[in-house]
């Protein structure tokens, strides 16, 4: 046993390595769910600083979010899988965790964000 | 959490808007690599070369399944899980790959140190895969978490292919210089194709992966083009399987890579578009290749099996040949022991002769004295020729010995040409010695062989020579360090194609019965063998036919 544990270590170990691996990435990301989520959330042009997309090159009908980003264990637990039919996915009240992201142009570019109040 | 813009897949991966593209570069290169990996491992599962080969391919494998998961999938709990594996199986690949390499060129395992160097490199990427250095969340809007990857990790996985790329070209070029030029190829061909694999394999994805992440480039078809470079390493591995007989696999390699061209083609189907021209010409390509490939394979098994069978002659050969050495040594030890057998009592028979013919049993009758002088002469003639047979046995065995000493050749030759004046008077032939040495004609070599060398080649021309002259000519080549003693007979001459083959045993030249002579035909062989084993050589010229013969041994001179 010991003479197969020296001959096969490198093996050995990278079969540990790799079984501790996994063990641990489903326990995190689908047992405790640990990690963040972004999502886009409405957005008003006149009053916040949005992110803009457009559909094309004219920008004619230009789409402005924000983007919410929240634990995703606190998340499911409220709204299960579908964020876009829970309305309590889209607000941060009393919530310390969630994070409503407007545009900065200093970090996202200024292509990125709504110029109307800039 | 699911992805809120895209629908989920059907069956696992299938799904309605994404990429055509997708398909065509994940499904052959994951069932090629798969294919050969499982292929080359079940011919030799104890081969460390063919494991490795293994490991590299599932680890590929594992990453194609993970990105063709993440491209069609929408759960982020899923997607997160599958996350991590890419940087592992990336740096699985990498290690292994210059791991596969070493064994490949070097044919052994690798030193402990290596192995503890490569584990101290793959350990941060496994205990760090689940953490937020790697990845902490997911973007539900675009499906992915390019956004949330931990710059560092990333770097230190992907570096760990440019180090790969680099160890794995110092390894092959070390290899390089000692190859030769079929095993150059295979380092061709082995090199040509993990660097490329690994270099547009990591190189695509990181760059895409990177732009993607600072937001440069938002779509990430353009890494679904790295896994073609799978193909093409495997379409490598395969032409080192049939080519040069690597990772030991057989006549069936040739099946093997034909099953794999066909569901290359075949992989058309699932992202062809479903119209009827597309699915007819895909049909029709799928029905060329397959007729191609059989005929392929069949002339392929064909000289496959035309070359194992030349390979079993070949052993066979070597078999009968190593029975023959045997044979033949077991004939020159016989002959060895009948010849010493027969000297003994030959020596009688001369002794006796010869003291018949001194009348040291008194005068002989006349009718007596010819017959006596035959049996003089034929056991004369008789232990000739047993002295012949025990010097090629003992040349055959290695047994000769040659006890060298500095001498005067021009002396020797001219005392040889004393004692066989007589004879050739006998046979009416002027024997003539000259000499025009410039040294002192000094040679080290055994003095007795050499007696016998010059006594042989005198007797040679005697034999051969019905009318006119011997001359013997000694003269040196101060430049050569050399001195020749020329044997110039005005005999029956000989063909140029014969000049060399008087030199084997038992050859004689082709109009050698035009004269009646008697002898072994051993006696040029075994001249020529004694020359050679003193550091000198015999070499004969003739002007043809009737032209008479030039034999002329020559010895290094004793500067």
């Amino acid at each position: 046993m010991l003479n197969y544990v020296k001959l096969h270590y490198y093996a050995l170990i990278i079969c540990a390595m790799a079984l501790l691996f996994v063990c641990a990435t489903i326990y995190r990301f689908n047992i405790q769910q640990n990690y963040l989520v972004a999502f886009e959330s409405d957005c008003d042009p006149e009053t916040q600083s949005c992110f803009v997309y457009c559909e094309n090159d004219d920008c004619n009908d230009p789409f402005f979010y924000s983007v919410i980003e929240r634990e995703a264990a606190q998340l499911h637990e409220m709204c299960g899988a579908d964020v876009t039919v829970c309305d309590a996915a889209y607000s941060c009240n009393n919530d310390t965790t969630c994070k409503n992201l407007f545009c900065d142009p200093s970090t996202d570019g200024v292509g990125q964000c709504d110029d109307i109040n800039n | 959490m699911n992805c809120y813009l895209y629908d989920p897949p059907q069956y696992l991966f299938f799904a309605s808007d994404l990429p055509e593209l997708l398909y065509y570069s994940h499904i052959p290169a994951l069932v090629l690599a798969l294919f050969v990996g499982t292929f080359v491992f079940l011919n030799n599962p104890k081969s460390l070369q063919n494991r490795l080969l293994l490991l590299i391919c599932f680890s590929f494998a594992i990453w194609v399944f993970g990105s063709l998961f993440a491209w069609t999938n929408t759960n982020s709990s899923l997607l997160l899980t599958i996350w991590p594996v890419f940087a592992v199986s990336a740096a699985l690949i990498s290690i292994s790959s210059i791991y596969f390499i070493y064994v490949y060129l070097n044919q052994k395992n690798i030193p402990h140190w290596m192995k503890v160097i490569f584990l101290l490199l793959l350990t941060p990427v496994f205990i760090f895969a689940h953490t937020n250095l790697n990845v902490s969340g997911f973007d539900l809007t675009l499906c992915d978490a390019f956004a949330y990857e931990g710059l560092w990790y990333k770097v230190y996985y992907t570096s760990l292919s440019y180090v790969a790329i680099l160890w794995i070209s110092v390894l092959l070029l070390n290899r390089w210089r000692t190859a030769d030029a079929s095993y150059k190829k295979q380092i061709i061909f082995m090199g040509t194709g993990i660097q490329l694999f690994l270099f547009s394999f990591i190189s695509t994805t990181s760059i895409v992966a990177y732009l993607n992440t600072i937001g440069l480039l938002q779509d990430s078809r353009a890494e679904l083009f790295s896994l073609f470079s799978m193909t093409i390493f495997m379409v490598l591995i395969g032409i080192l399987i049939v080519r040069f007989k690597a990772f030991n696999v057989g006549a069936h390699a040739a099946d093997a890579l034909m099953v794999a061209l066909l569901i290359l083609v075949a992989s058309q189907y699932t992202y062809a578009n479903s119209t009827s021209t597309t699915l007819i010409l895909t049909t029709v390509t799928l029905a060329l290749t397959a007729i191609a490939g059989a005929l392929l394979i069949r002339s392929v098994r064909r000289e496959i099996k035309q070359k194992e069978e030349i390979e079993q002659l070949a052993k066979k050969l070597a078999g009968a040949n190593k029975r023959l050495r045997e044979l033949d040594k077991m004939k020159s030890e016989f002959v060895s022991i009948a010849s010493h057998q027969l000297r003994s009592p030959l020596t009688s028979i001369r002794g006796y002769a010869s003291m018949l013919l001194d009348g040291s049993f008194g005068k002989l009758p006349a009718k007596a004295q010819g017959a006596v002088e035959r049996i003089a002469d034929s056991s004369s003639t008789m232990a000739s020729s047993v002295e012949d047979y025990l010097n090629v046995s003992r040349i055959e065995a290695g047994n000769m010995k040659y006890e060298l000493s500095d001498f005067n050749l021009k002396t020797e030759a001219s005392r040889v040409a004393d004692d066989k004046r007589q004879e050739a008077m006998k046979h009416g032939l002027l024997l003539t010695f000259k000499s025009k040495l410039e040294g002192h004609g000094i040679v080290n070599a055994d003095l007795g062989k050499t007696r016998q060398i010059l006594h042989n080649l005198v007797n040679n021309s005697i034999k051969y020579t019905q009318k006119g002259s011997i001359k013997i000519f000694v003269h040196d080549d101060l430049k050569g360090k050399q001195i020749h003693v020329d044997i110039i007979d005005t005999g029956i001459g000989m063909e140029a194609d014969e000049l060399e083959s008087v030199f084997e045993k038992f050859q004689r030249a082709k109009n050698a019965n035009t004269v009646n002579v008697t002898g072994t035909g051993l006696g040029l062989f075994v001249a020529q063998k004694m020359a050679t084993e003193m550091g000198g050589s015999i070499h004969v010229t003739s002007a043809g036919p009737g032209e008479g013969s030039t034999f002329t041994l020559s010895l290094p001179l004793q500067m």
